[in-house]
Parts: structure tokens; C-alpha cells; sequence
């Protein structure tokens, strides 16, 4: 049984996968089926797309460019396009773009939104610091105000494709004293000014989309601060509170299930008892999880899931990383040879072994970060733990 | 069965793990004359004495370290199994002195964990066949491999990897070993190249698979080991929310879960290296398959709940932590993964349920 909308939502799903299915280029979606790493155009050709279609920015309000989408809306966009391999819209719009139009300055809106709207402007994320991970309120960037400008200071760490990226929104101190959370600000600082640099972080999985983003003496203009000085702890929970309708990913686990079928097929496993089990109860715990995460939306109406939302990053990343897991058992000794090389664009050659185990390994362990990043999952139960028993001492 | 350690065998762990630590960065060809120096290569070549328990150690102190070696496959497996055969003297001296190495190439692909050969056939005196990613099989100047005689006897056959028609396809595995594909076309094969055909064939191939299990058991360990002390220490001092994070009640648990693992793990490769040493036949391969079996859940258990708790640096090619998940996974899908293992135990238990160890 899969989740039967009304009519009027089963239509919408039905445009949006049709759109989808039309403007998603094949490159990505072969890219996408095979677990290869998805290139910045494979990016730029989906926001310039979805900003064709008025849907690159549907959590914004109407009168800033978004869609009136109701909650279960945005829930069915959202995994209906990660059903199908797009490649995900990056933090600016779903994270900053909000956060700039209840709390930016007109110029900044005047500045940014439109570029955001029409797929042109690329966002890193500027929070997490080698001493600040899960304690982020313990930061240590300075910002001093110098007439004008701000010269800011420090390392951001875990900065995702910040060679992409054009802008920056940071989290910085500007006041040491008091408590920690209230001498944060929130500023601006593009990528090119003078004393930025970036340094590459290999992973775990052969990638290199993660980046340390030094900071030195880099002079960026007053005028780049959001909204008021020593806010920017509000404006970051703000910003956290307006995750994604479909944190729980249950698009990618889908796609992920699929994969794990045929990796199966490939094999001679399908229909073993032991694989049969497996895979009945991934799907079981997978329709448990969609329904939450679609009673969780319904209940919410009107606003994001708030505490919910850590109950379905919870579930969704852990299940999905189950689903990794035993794509790499199905796969046997044939996800022991590993190629770097097979995960980049342009990769041609023959790979030794089948060729549904070439990315396997690699697909398996870059999904071990799901669970640590966006607030680690032991983050996430703290805050479900607090909301539901209260702070005990 | 005694399941402890004596003085020398601790000794000889600590004196191995030094070793391979301090030559991990080198190139293959230096790392290769160090293990040599050290006597590694020489080790089980006499058949006379029993090497699995000092094998055994070896192999965990090996899995503890970075050094990225095919020595289980190819020592522990294949060069002890030509060990005494007076045939391959001049063989099994060259490997002592490290201009030869023999590695083990017998699984073939689209037959997942069996080792016994499906493509791979001797015709008219010649070797036809393709033997899927073996470990070791890279660089090694021999492999050990399997095949059928027209009879449909097994064969295992020692051939020389530079020998016309043998064409391999290298690569590295997901943790750094070395492995190549191979594929015979022809190769002709004189009577002083099969080790052993028929029924002691078939025996031989079960002690190579079951010395292999247990090294990489013993292996597996090791890169247990390493994870936990890493963790530790990352627990210890890592501080958040102005504590150390072992200070969390939660972090505490989950690393205790973790070395409960890491306990059990290690009873069965120490269970393993006396299995090898005293047992027979179903007996040992009863422990074997339970030893493989409970490795694999430890290992991916430890390795992937080390890189949690590292959070983001767990997550990093620099820090170790991942290099040693990525040992782990190899070894459990190398020779058999959990499942296969599984299907062992029950058609032993099918059998009859009498291996007492």
C-alpha cells in the first residue's frame, strides 16, 4: 500500500513529478541512478529549471517570489523530486532566503532575493567551527566593528562545496562577554573578499564536497550584518526551525530501496528467505516513517514540524543509513575495489566487478555523515528528550 | 581450551604492531623488505612447527596498525599451504627471502563467497578461467588458484602471475590493500605446478579458507582495537557544553556497548587460533564460521558507531577512524561474509550439532 492523497494532492503530485520527469536532465538522473557525484552544473541546470517554474523557492512568501503551497504541498514537492534524483536545493534558499525577508535589511532583500529566485547565487554555511560542533553557541570568529566595516576573524569548518559558493552567511562574536549565545551576529561575507580561503577536506568516501573556509582580517561592509548585532543566535534558531518539509528523506530512501532490489536481483538473492525478510521489514519500517512524516505535516498546519522534525531526521537518516548498509552486504566481495575515479564525471572505463558494485562502498560510507550532520542525531534527541520530559537536572 | 596469552606471545604482539606501524607511510616495495627483515614472510613455512597462534597474534597486531598488507592472504593463507610440499622448497625459500609472494586468487565472479572454481578449468594441460578481485593477487609473482580437471576433480595449482596468458587488472581495495582480477587464457601447466587434486584438494582448500577466516578475524580485531583506543581518547578529551563529551551518561553507554563488542570478538579469535591448532573437521569449522560472524556485527558495529561519536572529524579521510571501518568491511565481505558463515552453521546444525569445541 502506498499513501493515497485527495484527489486535488494527487493531481499536484502528478504535475510535479510530470515536471520533474520533463526538466530534469538525463546526465543528473543517469548520475543520480548510479550513485555517481553530482557536478555544480548538474545543480545549476536544476535551479535554472525550477526558477523557470516559479518552484525554486516555495517556502518563501508569495509576495517575495514563493508558492502558496499548503504544508502537505510542500511535503509532496520535496520528495517528489528527490524520488527522482534532483539534486537537493541548497542552503540559501531554504535556510537564508527566509531568515533575510523576516529579518534583512530592504537593500540586503533588494540585493540577494532576486539572484536567489533566479538560481544565480550560491550559499555556504558559515556555523560550525573546529571547537564549536554540536556546542555551536561556543563559537569563536570575531567580528570587530571598525567604523563602516566589520574585520572578521576565525575558521568555519564543514563548509559543504564552498568552492561553489558565492556568499557566505556566518554566525560570528561580537561581543565576548555576557552569555555565549548573546554576543552572536549574523553577517554576510562574500567569497571573493580578501582574506578568505578555502582548503579542501577529503572524506571518508573519496569525495572532497567538504571545506574548512578560513577567515582573515576580512574587511566586509556594516551594512552586511543581519538585521541587529548580537541577534544572530535568534535568527539562527529561526533559520533551524524552518527545516525542510521532507527531512526525513523519504524519497531518498525510496530510491535507495530500489537500488537495494536490484543490487539484489544482480546477485541471484531476490526471493532468498533471509533477503526477503530483510527487505519486507525495510519497506515496513519505511511506510511507518511516511505516514508519520505525513500525520506530522497534517497535524502541523500551516507551520513547519518543529520538534517533529528531529523525530523524522532521527528515523529517516538511521533507516536510511540501514538501507546503505545492506546494499553493501547485498553486494558481497564485490564492493571491496574501489576506484576514486568511478564516482567523478567523465569516469568511462570498464570497472572490475559488476558494474552495480562500483559505487556501493562509496555510496555506503558518505551516508554515514547523515546522521552527524544538520545537528547530529544525538543533538536531535536531546531536543526531543527536553520536549518531551522537560529540562531535568 | 585455553583462551589466554602467554608472556612471549605478548611480546611478540607488541614487537609486530611497532613494526607495522613505523613502516605504514613507506612504499610497497620498502614495506615489503621491512616485513621481511622482521621475519613475517618466513613465518609458517616450516611445517613442522605450528604457526597459527604466533600467526594469529601477528595478524591482529597487523590490523591494529595503518600498514595496508596483504599478508593474511598470502601468508597466512597461501604460502603456508605450499609449506613442506618438497616440490615448491625452492618456492616457499624465495618467499622467506622475499623475492616471491603467493597469493590466493580463487573466487570467481557471479559466484559470490564459494571458493570452490565454476569457470575456471584445466584443458589439455592448459589453465582457462577469471578469478574475480583476490587481495594480494596485485603484486604477487604467484597465485594459488582453483580449478576443475576434465574429471571435474579440483585442482590447486601454483602459477606464475608472469606466465604467458595470465593478464590481471589491478586496483585498490575500498581500504588500501592491493587486489587484482585475473584471467587465464591458456596457460600451460606442467604436472610440478598442481599442488593437490581430489580429496586432499578439497582438504587443503578448507584449511586455506579456514586460516584465512581466522587471520582476518584476528586481523578484524586488531582494527577494533584501534577504533576503541581512538574513541576513548576522543571521549576523554573533546570537550562541548564545557565538559569532555564522555561525561555524557549516553556517550558512556554506547561506548561500553561497543567494547562489549570488541570483547566478544576477540574470545573468537583467540577461540579461532586454538580451533585451528587442536580441532578437526566440523568441530572447528563450527567456531570458525561462529568467529567470522561475530567479527562482521562487532567490526561494522564499532566502525560505524567510532565515526558517530567523532562526529564531522570522524567523517574525514585525515583521522584514522575511517580507514580502519573501511579494514573492517573488507575483511567481512573477503572469504565469506556473515551470511555465508551463517549458512554454514546451519547446515552444520542440519548435520548434526555435534561440533563441541
Amino acid at each position: 500500500m502506498t499513501f493515497r492523497f485527495s484527489d486535488d494532492l494527487e493531481a499536484f503530485r502528478h504535475e510535479v513529478r510530470g515536471f520533474v520527469q520533463a526538466n530534469l536532465s538525463p546526465r543528473t538522473r543517469q548520475r543520480a541512478a548510479q550513485g555517481l557525484r553530482l557536478a555544480k552544473e548538474d545543480y545549476i541546470d536544476w535551479f535554472k529549471a525550477l526558477s523557470a517554474r516559479g518552484w525554486i523557492t516555495p517556502g518563501w512568501p508569495l509576495e517575495h517570489g514563493g508558492t502558496d503551497w499548503t504544508p502537505l504541498q510542500r511535503y509532496i514537492f520535496e520528495e517528489e523530486c528527490y524520488l527522482e534524483g534532483a539534486p537537493p536545493v541548497t542552503g540559501g534558499m531554504n535556510m537564508i532566503g527566509p531568515v533575510l525577508i523576516r529579518f534583512g535589511s530592504p537593500e540586503q532583500q533588494a540585493e540577494y532575493l532576486p539572484r536567489m529566485r533566479a538560481g544565480d547565487l550560491w550559499w555556504a554555511q558559515g556555523f560550525s567551527e573546529p571547537g564549536s560542533g554540536s556546542d555551536l553557541a561556543s563559537l569563536t570568529t570575531r567580528a570587530v566593528r571598525d567604523g563602516d566595516s566589520y574585520v572578521v576573524t576565525g575558521t568555519k569548518i564543514w563548509t559543504t562545496q564552498a568552492n561553489y559558493a558565492d556568499m557566505m552567511f556566518a554566525l560570528v562574536r561580537t561581543r565576548p562577554d555576557g552569555k555565549p549565545q548573546e554576543g552572536i551576529s549574523m553577517v554576510l561575507i562574500p567569497m571573493d573578499a580578501p582574506g578568505v580561503s578555502i582548503q579542501r577536506i577529503m572524506t571518508i568516501d573519496g569525495s572532497g564536497e567538504l571545506y574548512q573556509t578560513f577567515l582573515d582580517d576580512v574587511r566586509i561592509p556594516a551594512a552586511n550584518l543581519v538585521g541587529e548585532e548580537n541577534k544572530g543566535w535568534t535568527y539562527a534558531k529561526f533559520l533551524l526551525g524552518f527545516e525542510r518539509f521532507g527531512i526525513a528523506g523519504i524519497g531518498l530512501t525510496k530510491r535507495q530501496l530500489d537500488r537495494l532490489k536490484r543490487v539484489l536481483a544482480a546477485e541471484g538473492l531476490t526471493g532468498t528467505p533471509r533477503w526477503a525478510e530483510r527487505v519486507a521489514r525495510a519497506e515496513a519500517d519505511l511506510m511507518a516513517l511516511e505516514f508519520t512524516a505525513i500525520r506530522l505535516v497534517q497535524e502541523g498546519t500551516g507551520k513547519p514540524p518543529g520538534v517533529e522534525s528531529s523525530l523524522l531526521k532521527i528515523r529517516g537518516t538511521e533507516l536510511r543509513q540501514h538501507i546503505y548498509a545492506l546494499t553493501l552486504d547485498a553486494t558481497g566481495g564485490a564492493a571491496v575495489p574501489y576506484f576514486d575515479e568511478v564516482l567523478h564525471t567523465g569516469w568511462d572505463t570498464v570497472p572490475i566487478g559488476p558494474a552495480h558494485a562500483a559505487t556501493v562502498a562509496a555510496n555506503y560510507l558518505e551516508n554515514r555523515k547523515i546522521t552527524i550532520y544538520g545537528g547530529s542525531n544525538e543533538i536531535q534527541r536531546e531536543v526531543l528528550a527536553q520536549a518531551a520530559l522537560g529540562r531535568m537536572r | 581450551m585455553d583462551l589466554t596469552l602467554t608472556e612471549e606471545q605478548r611480546i611478540l604482539f607488541d614487537s609486530v604492531s611497532r613494526m607495522a606501524e613505523g613502516i605504514a607511510a613507506l612504499d610497497p616495495a620498502q614495506r615489503h623488505r621491512q616485513m621481511v627483515d622482521f621475519g613475517l614472510t618466513a613465518l609458517g613455512l616450516d611445517p613442522d612447527e605450528p604457526m597459527i597462534a604466533e600467526g594469529l597474534l601477528a595478524a591482529e597486531a597487523l590490523g591494529q596498525s595503518r600498514l595496508a598488507d596483504a599478508w593474511v592472504f598470502t601468508q597466512l593463507g597461501a604460502a603456508r599451504a605450499i609449506a613442506g610440499d618438497p616440490r615448491f622448497a625452492a618456492l616457499a625459500d624465495a618467499i622467506a627471502g622475499g623475492s616471491a609472494t603467493l597469493a590466493p586468487a580463487l573466487h570467481e565472479p557471479g559466484r559470490r563467497h564459494d571458493p570452490l572454481p565454476g569457470l575456471t578449468r584445466l584443458e589439455g594441460g592448459c589453465l582457462y578461467g577469471h578469478k574475480a578481485g583476490a587481495i594480494g593477487a596485485d603484486a604477487a609473482t604467484h597465485l594459488l588458484v582453483t580449478a576443475r580437471d576434465p574429471a571435474g576433480q579440483l585442482v590447486l595449482a601454483v602459477v606464475e602471475a608472469g606466465a604467458h596468458g595470465v593478464a590481471r587488472r589491478s586496483f585498490g581495495a575500498l581500504d588500501g590493500r592491493g587486489g587484482a582480477e585475473v584471467i587465464f587464457h591458456a596457460v600451460p601447466l606442467g604436472a610440478a605446478a598442481i599442488l593437490a587434486t581430489g580429496a586432499r584438494a578439497e582438504q587443503m582448500l578448507t584449511d586455506l579458507c579456514e586460516r584465512i577466516s581466522a587471520g582476518l578475524v584476528a586481523h578484524s580485531v586488531g582494527a577494533m582495537t584501534s577504533l576503541m583506543q581512538m574513541t576513548a581518547t576522543h571521549l576523554q578529551t573533546r570537550k562541548q557544553f564545557g565538559r569532555p563529551i564522555g561525561a555524557f551518561q549516553v556517550l558512556q553507554h554506547r561506548f561500553v556497548d561497543m567494547k562489549l563488542a570488541h570483547e566478544l570478538a576477540r574470545s573468537m579469535a583467540i577461540a579461532s587460533a586454538r580451533a585451528l591448532d587442536s580441532l578437526q573437521g566440523e568441530a572447528r569449522s563450527h567456531v570458525i564460521a561462529t568467529a567470522r560472524i561475530q567479527a562482521a556485527a562487532s567490526g561494522r558495529k564499532i566502525g560505524e558507531e567510532a565515526i558517530q561519536m567523532h562526529g564531522a572529524m570522524g567523517m574525514t579521510a585525515e583521522y584514522p577512524a575511517g580507514f580502519f571501518l573501511k579494514r573492517l568491511i573488507v575483511n567481512a565481505a573477503s572469504y565469506g561474509d556473515a551470511d555465508h558463515h551463517l549458512d554454514r552453521l546451519i547446515a552444520l546444525a542440519d548435520r548434526d550439532g555435534s561440533a563441541a569445541a
